[in-house]
Formats: C-alpha cells, structure tokens, sequence
C-alpha cells in the first residue's frame, strides 16, 4: 500500500515537473512585410494589449516578431494571427518555445540597453 | 517546439507579381514626390506631421483606427518657383490603403486620398471651395525605399498637380529599437502656376519606432525639414 502510494506521488511529481517544464515562455512568428521599425511599432502596440504578453521583441532583419509569455498565460494561434492581421501583416508560421525573451534576444543579437 | 504553418494574409495584402514588384522600383526610380512618409502609419496611430521648404509649408494631425484608413487634417502652404503666387488651403483627409504585398523581406503599398478644405491665394479674391484626390505607392526593403506620389488640388480659383518620387538607400540594417539612418533622393514637379522646373532634394532621414525626421537640401540650396511624431 505504501509502495503503490509512493509510486503514485512520484509520477505525479515527474508528470506534474514534465509539464512545468514544456510549459511554453514565447511565442515566435516569422511575418512577412517587416521592413520598418516606424511600421513595426504597430505590431508591438497590437500584441502587447493581451493579458498573457509580456515583452515583445521583434527582430526585423529575421522576420521575427518573439512574444514573451507570462507565467501561465497563452494566445491562441487565432488571436495571434487577428492581432497580425489587423496590424497589416502576415504572419507566415507560429512556433511556441520553452526559451525565454532574453534568450531569443541574445541568440539574434540584441541585448537590452 | 510547438510551430504551426500558417499565412494569414490580411484583406488586400497579396504577394505581389514580381512585373508589379519591377514596375513599383522602375517607376520610383524614374518618376517624383514630396518628403512624406506614408499616410497611414499603423493601426491605432495618430501621426502628427510638419513639411517645411523653401516653397512648402505643411502641418496635418491624421489618425488611423485601421490600418486601411486614417482621417485628419491640416494646412498646406505653396508658392510658385518665383515666390510671386502664394496659395493656402486648409483641409480635412481621408486616407485609404487600396493593396498591400506583404513579401518576405519587402511590402509594397498604394494609398489614395481626397480632401475637401478652402483655399486663399494673392492670385485670386477671397476663398474657395478647395478639393483634392492623390495617390501614393511605395515599395520598401530594409535597404531599399522608393515612392512616387501625386496629387491634384481644384478651386474654383486654379487646379495643381504635385508630382514626386523618392529613392532612398540605407547605409545599414536598422534594428527595431534603434535609429535606422537612410540616404534620400526626391524630386517634385508642381504645375498649375506653381512651379514649372522638376525641383531636386537630397535628404537623410532619421526614424525610429515613433519618431521621423528629414533634412536636406535642394537644387537652389534651401533646407527642406520633416517632422512626423506617432502616438
């Protein structure tokens, strides 16, 4: 009884880590038609109005636009493409990732000033 | 990682035919403009703009809920090449984004406009009814910008047309942040007892993510200077 008792509190505790884990820090989209930081301010004004956007770094030269994600928070793949839609752009794929903003930031280049 | 493929591409935004891309280049490359930025900056913006030149004097406040459209207004000052006519209209602008291409690494635009103000002149008594209509496409890289533009203005008094191209070149890649700094070549044409000699500017332009600035000179020597702030 004891053993099956602690068998079931140490899956619960590897699952329950196991998805902490995979749990996703960033949003990455790669858009077409980033040509201008005075145009891509418009991107960053649109995805920051949602509850669950931290940071939003956008890297124009990759085409890449990273939303930080706050601890628990989402957005769906339907809203992302909304809030690049109305923004005037396009959005050409959506990928989630477990790397945090700095992280993305350092590996494009950029670092906070 | 999680990644999901997917081309969302907002109404009117379309890759564009590469002859369309060549046309959009060759004609920027060939033809004129004045130093304005594009009349819709982003969805939610509102875009406060100053024009100063020798000849030219335009202040205008635009907002834009969208961006496929933006509405304001302001006052435009002209006068001929000679200095001899002077005309002032004040207006208020509709802006409208007709087609957007948004490509890998470029977007190309067209914008139309119309406007309905009243104008004064020292070539005419009192003021007119004033309306106007122009257009605007532009093709633009992280290295590569160019524009033509025209627009026509109508009274009762006259009717001027205001033709111009830019074609600008950066020095660099700009990063999202920071100043990006460019090199700009424009040339305007007015006709309609304004000016009858295309005139030549050359400019560096300065913007980052809210603020734009451009300065320079002309054929005859005189600063020309652009302010545009968004909010």
């Amino acid at each position: 009884m004891i053993r099956t008792l602690l068998a079931s509190l140490l899956l619960t505790l590897v699952f329950a880590g196991s998805a902490a884990a995979e749990a996703p820090r960033t949003i990455r989209m790669e858009v077409n038609g980033l040509v201008c930081a005075f145009c891509a301010h418009g991107i960053q004004k649109a995805l920051e109005k949602y509850p669950a956007a931290g940071e939003v770094f956008v890297d124009l030269e990759d085409r890449l636009v990273a939303v930080e994600l706050k601890e628990g928070g989402d957005i769906t793949d339907a809203d992302l493409g909304t809030a690049m839609t109305d923004a005037g752009y396009t959005v050409v794929s959506i990928a989630r990732s477990v790397e945090t903003l700095d992280a993305i930031k350092a590996a494009q280049g950029a670092t906070d000033e | 990682m999680m990644r999901t493929e997917l081309f969302h591409a907002p109404p009117g935004a379309h890759a564009m035919p590469r002859a369309l891309a060549a046309a959009l280049v060759l004609a920027g490359a060939a033809l004129a403009a004045p130093a304005h930025a594009r009349p819709i900056a982003y969805t939610g913006a509102t875009t406060v703009m100053a024009d100063v030149g020798s000849d030219t004097r335009e202040f205008s406040v635009f907002h834009a809920p969208s961006f496929r459209w933006s509405a304001g207004g302001g006052w435009h000052a002209f006068e001929s090449g000679d200095g001899a006519t002077e005309r002032e209209i004040a207006y208020v602008r509709g802006n409208r984004l007709l087609k957007r291409w948004n490509l890998p690494n470029a977007q190309a635009n067209i914008f139309a406009w119309g406007s309905i103000g009243r104008a004064t002149g020292n070539d005419f008594d009192g003021s007119q009814a004033a309306y106007n209509a122009g257009f605007q496409a532009d093709y633009e890289t992280l290295r590569f910008y160019s524009m033509v533009k025209s627009e026509w203005w109508h009274t009762g008094a006259f009717t001027h047309r205001m033709d111009t191209a830019q074609l600008g070149f950066a020095p660099y890649t700009h990063r999202y942040g920071g100043w990006a700094t460019w090199l700009v070549g424009m040339v305007e044409n007015k006709a309609g007892g304004l000016q009858g000699t295309p005139e030549y500017t050359v400019m560096l332009r300065f913007f980052n993510e809210t603020t734009w600035i451009e300065a320079g000179v002309d054929d005859d020597g005189d600063p020309r200077l652009m302010l545009m702030l968004n909010f």
